[in-house]
């Protein structure tokens, strides 16, 4: 075991790395969903602002406030903007789950993925379907568990750190689901595949570790965004750096599904 | 009393963060005298003191009910001779469907409702005696004995003919002989009052009671006026003259109570408590018990800071306790010492929140503060609003209204704005100019845009000089109104007329005021006797451009007109020169030069032959002066003062580029709410952006990466 933890990793990033047009097109589709958003977002305002400017950049959240207080219409389509862009990712991230699971794990023509992202779409689905069921009790128990120990008033900090921790388990447990029904021909519409997961997930600790950890990174890079452009709202180059944060996160991403693939099938 | 929630309009003081771990301070002994000494709190006009009451309540805890009698001596200090005394009777509000508060308020305040079974309040009237007639009398009244039992009317006393008005919020009790000028009267009453579930400031909530507008209280004879004893509606307070209160209290052992004035005795037996309260020159009683109160007790120039906090906010004390402070400094400096001994301060139970932002004489009740985690606090977002906010408004009404009388159902204006407004003030003491109310990250947003932020259109619609019961809830209008363009309002005026001199004439109003029920109009008069009828705005040296301090106030007070400007355009352009046909002293024409540059672009002109043009425009009917700050090309400022008579104004600049038009650059016209139009880059430099659009669109595209960095792949 001590010698098959580092080469998880390392048999992770190199696949990866060895997909560089996945990366590219997950990259490319990241940034021209979120780019959208930024330029309706831009061109919504700049229209409403027309043809006056705000002179003191000190005064950006009364002018913000001010401006949706005048023309609240300006929030709805930025609004739906941005949870389009997140209904069309997670489809996305779905119904092409097979197709990257088998791009990582072995290189193959473009037809042969696709053929493979169709033929593995229905039981990613019914996968994803039954695994919800567990992951939402969970979350739930958890997070009841933790007020219970904290006190509701005292969640804070204490709470998000638990609700993350199950949250990464889940994924790790729905991402070697996933690996079982697509490469590895696990039963693909049996609750008890999702469900195996779980316990994959559990008896595999180094793999567990690791996913875990690169789903936490995954989710400090988004707050490390969102932390950028609150923060460089002043000006500056902020969103480059948010844009070059999100690259990393789904280098991140890509090597977490990396580990369940390297991890194998589950064995009893 | 608050009469919407954050917008509303409080502020806060207090500056630190979160406390640790909650210790509760040791218990003080109650003051000797519910006064301050003389040389401490002030004179203390005798003739203010009108009537005077002596009030024996028992608590029926289980069945909410107070079963009291009051004692009430009356003083005639008019020159009218009276054969009847109206009495409100605040409670029979809450009695049933068809009382005007109900039908004002559609059963509802705040978050509360009268609308569940069983939450009904009234007080019942049982009798109503005559005591004793007299001349008046200088000294204080004398309480012979606190009554050992409800009851305070003598066997031997004569039963008096009374009847609940058409509204059964107020009653009429005929006297057996009339009081003239210099009598007085003193008439016992035994009633029982109800409480509802909490709902407009007073009720009960599981074990917590909020004894408040509980008993009979006497209405304001006026000299011109005469009998002034409003029906009580939706948005009235309340309105009653200064007086005594000596006040026993029966409620069970254990509860811990919090009530105007300072405790002079306690006994306990029986199973119960029974404590008695004086409280000295103020217009009302009230008091809250809770077995669950922890008591948390300051002290501040002498002053008994007293807290009656809910368990599990004790840590949230220290705040509050400090804010207190920050704004008792600062109304005692600003508007005179505060007379009292002690402030009560209650926090109701989670469930009991109708009771809370209340105000009675040396008594009010805050909210809590919003459960943030210190870390959040110091990194991410902070807030100087939550509780202790309410705590300062709820200060504040110590003076406006419960020091300076004001007639609240009349001017709430007077009341609830004037104290928003000194909200402000007290804040802008403590906290200087790092005045924020949010903080997200290094984000703020200050008191004045708290300020602006709770005008919005709504609060155009009516005037703010209008008494309460004229505003309709259905337009929601009532809290923007009252609270925030009546603070709005006096700010514009303090920052044109100058804090100082604008200051100095509030301390003299309040000086007139204490003790008194003051008008809007002696504030009016007294803001315009010390500014002057008229403030030159504009630079010394330059043509003088005058605020007419009568007519901003009448616009202000009982117009509905919006100050709001814009700026319409800002341009370079060729200047016309000298070139074409002119006649020369023979009356010729000569000359006749082509003209220069015509075709040129402005950017390739000399400076010399461009011009710039600002245009700007009043949006609204409000006619107030207003700066125009102008940036020219080459770093170059002006600023102008234009008096906005005419709808609207061209500057120009020979021989200088503009880049820049700002109107009211230093945002001291408070009261105009919309701003984004008063800012525009020249024509030709609108590649500056709008200063929006890109760090919003940013903001969007960032919020964007981070859900889809969360979800996938």
């Amino acid at each position: 075991m001590t010698g098959f933890a580092p080469r998880l990793l390392a048999g992770a990033l190199t696949r990866v790395a060895r997909a560089p047009g996945l990366v590219a097109v997950v990259v490319v589709l990241h940034l021209l969903l979120a780019g959208t958003v930024g330029s309706a977002t831009r061109a919504a305002i700049g229209a409403s602002m027309e043809p006056y400017a705000l002179a003191d950049n000190s005064q950006l959240w009364f002018a913000v406030l001010e401006l949706l207080g005048t023309s609240p219409g300006l929030l709805v389509p930025i609004q739906h903007l941005i949870a389009g862009s997140a209904a069309i990712a997670l489809a996305f991230w779905t119904l092409l789950a097979a197709g990257i699971l088998q791009r990582l794990r072995a290189p193959a023509a473009l037809p042969t993925l696709a053929a493979a992202t169709v033929r593995g779409l229905p039981g990613v689905l019914a996968v994803t379907f039954w695994h919800l069921i567990p992951r939402v009790l969970l979350l739930a128990a958890a997070g009841a568990l933790t007020a219970a120990l904290l006190g509701a008033g005292a969640w804070g900090l204490a709470g998000i750190g638990v609700t993350a921790v199950v949250f990464a388990f889940c994924t790790c447990a729905l991402d070697l689901a996933r690996c079982d029904v697509v490469l590895h021909g696990a039963r693909r519409f049996h609750p008890v595949t999702a469900w195996r997961g779980f316990l994959h997930a559990a008896r595999r600790p180094p793999v567990l570790i690791r996913s875990m950890l690169l789903s936490l990174g995954q989710w400090a890079c988004a707050g490390a965004i969102l932390l950028a452009v609150v923060a460089g709202l002043h000006g500056g180059p902020a969103i480059w750096l948010a844009r070059a944060l999100a690259i990393l996160g789904i280098v991140l991403g890509l090597t977490r599904q990396a580990v369940a693939v390297e991890a194998g099938p589950y064995r009893r | 009393m608050i009469a919407f929630r954050p917008a509303g309009v409080a502020l806060a003081l207090a500056t630190a963060l979160a406390c640790a771990a909650p210790e509760v301070p040791p218990e003080l002994p109650e003051p000797a005298s519910a006064l301050r000494p003389e040389p401490m709190r002030g004179a203390v006009p005798e003739d203010a003191r009108i009537a005077d009451y002596e009030l024996v309540a028992r608590l029926d805890a289980e069945e909410h009910t107070i079963e009291g009698s009051a004692r009430v001596t009356w003083r005639n200090t008019t020159s009218r001779t009276v054969t009847t005394l109206p009495f409100h009777l605040y409670m029979n509000g809450f009695r049933a469907e068809d009382t005007a508060w109900m039908r004002s308020s559609q059963g509802r305040h705040r978050e509360s409702a009268v609308e569940e079974e069983g939450t009904w309040g009234f007080i019942d009237v049982s009798s109503v005696k005559w005591i004793e007639a007299g001349a008046e009398s200088s000294g204080p009244v004398v309480i012979e004995d606190p009554v050992e039992r409800p009851g305070t009317v003598a066997e031997s006393s004569v039963a008096l003919e009374w009847r609940e008005d058409e509204d059964p919020s107020t009653m009429t009790v005929t006297l057996p002989a009339a009081i003239g000028p210099g009598e007085t009267a003193t008439v016992g009453i035994e009633f029982l009052t109800q409480l509802p579930k909490v709902v407009a400031r007073t009720g009960y909530f599981e074990d917590f009671h909020a004894a408040g507008q509980w008993y009979p209280k006497i209405g304001v004879l006026e000299e011109e006026a005469g009998w002034q004893a409003h029906t009580f509606t939706y948005y009235d307070e309340f309105y009653a003259d200064f007086g005594n209160y000596r006040v026993t209290l029966d409620v069970p052992e254990g509860t811990v109570v919090g009530a105007s004035g300072v405790r002079i005795a306690e006994e306990v037996a029986g199973g119960r408590q029974r404590l008695t309260y004086a409280a000295e020159m103020v217009h009302d009683f009230a008091w809250f018990a809770d077995p669950d109160f922890v008591e948390h007790d300051g002290e501040h120039d002498g002053i008994r800071i007293r807290q009656l906090i809910q368990p599990e906010h004790t840590g949230d004390a220290d705040e509050h306790l400090a804010a207190q402070v920050a704004a008792l400094d600062s109304y005692q400096a600003r508007f005179g010492p505060y007379p009292w001994s002690t402030i009560t301060i209650v926090h109701p139970p989670e469930g009991a929140e109708g009771a809370g932002g209340m105000e009675y004489p040396t008594l009010f009740t805050t909210d809590d503060r919003l459960q943030i985690p210190d870390w959040v606090r110091a990194t991410l977002f902070d807030e100087r609003v939550s509780g202790i906010g309410t705590t300062i408004h709820e200060f504040g009404h110590q003076y406006f209204q419960g020091l300076f009388a004001v007639r609240e159902h009349l001017e709430p204006w007077l009341d609830e704005g004037m104290d928003s407004f000194s909200n402000y003030m007290a804040a802008e003491d403590q906290l200087g100019e790092d005045a924020w109310v949010t903080r997200l990250f290094d984000r703020k947003l200050y008191l004045h845009d708290f300020m602006r932020l709770g005008l919005r259109r709504r609060a155009f619609w009516e005037v703010i000089d209008r008494p309460a019961a004229a505003f309709d809830g259905v337009l929601g209008n009532y809290g923007s109104t009252i609270y925030s363009k009546t603070a709005a309002a006096m700010s514009t005026l303090r920052n044109l007329a100058g804090a100082g001199d604008f200051d100095r004439a509030l301390a003299t109003f309040s000086e007139q005021a204490r003790f008194r029920h003051p008008r809007g109009d002696d504030l009016e008069a007294t803001l315009i006797e010390e500014l002057g009828e008229r403030v030159n705005l504009a630079e010394p040296g330059s043509d003088p451009i005058y605020l007419d301090v009568r007519e901003y106030l009448d616009q202000a007070l009982r117009t509905n007109r919006q100050v709001s400007f814009a700026v319409l355009a800002v341009d370079n352009r060729r200047r016309m020169g000298a070139a074409g046909w002119r006649r020369d002293t023979g009356g010729r024409l000569a000359g006749g030069e082509p003209p220069a540059n015509l075709d040129a672009m402005i950017e390739d002109l000399p400076d010399a032959e461009v011009e710039g043009v600002v245009a700007v425009r009043r949006a609204g009917g409000f006619v107030v002066p207003v700066e125009v700050r102008i940036e020219f090309a080459g770093g170059d400022v002006e600023i102008r003062v234009w008096d906005a008579c005419e709808p609207a104004a061209v500057f120009t600049f020979p021989g200088r580029r503009v880049d820049l038009a700002t109107l009211d650059p230093d945002g001291k016209l408070l009261l105009e709410w919309q701003r984004l139009d008063n800012s525009a880059f020249a024509s030709d430099l609108l590649w500056e952006g709008d200063g929006i659009s890109r760090p919003l669109g940013d903001l969007a595209e960032g919020l964007s990466l981070a859900i889809l960095g969360s979800l996938g792949p």
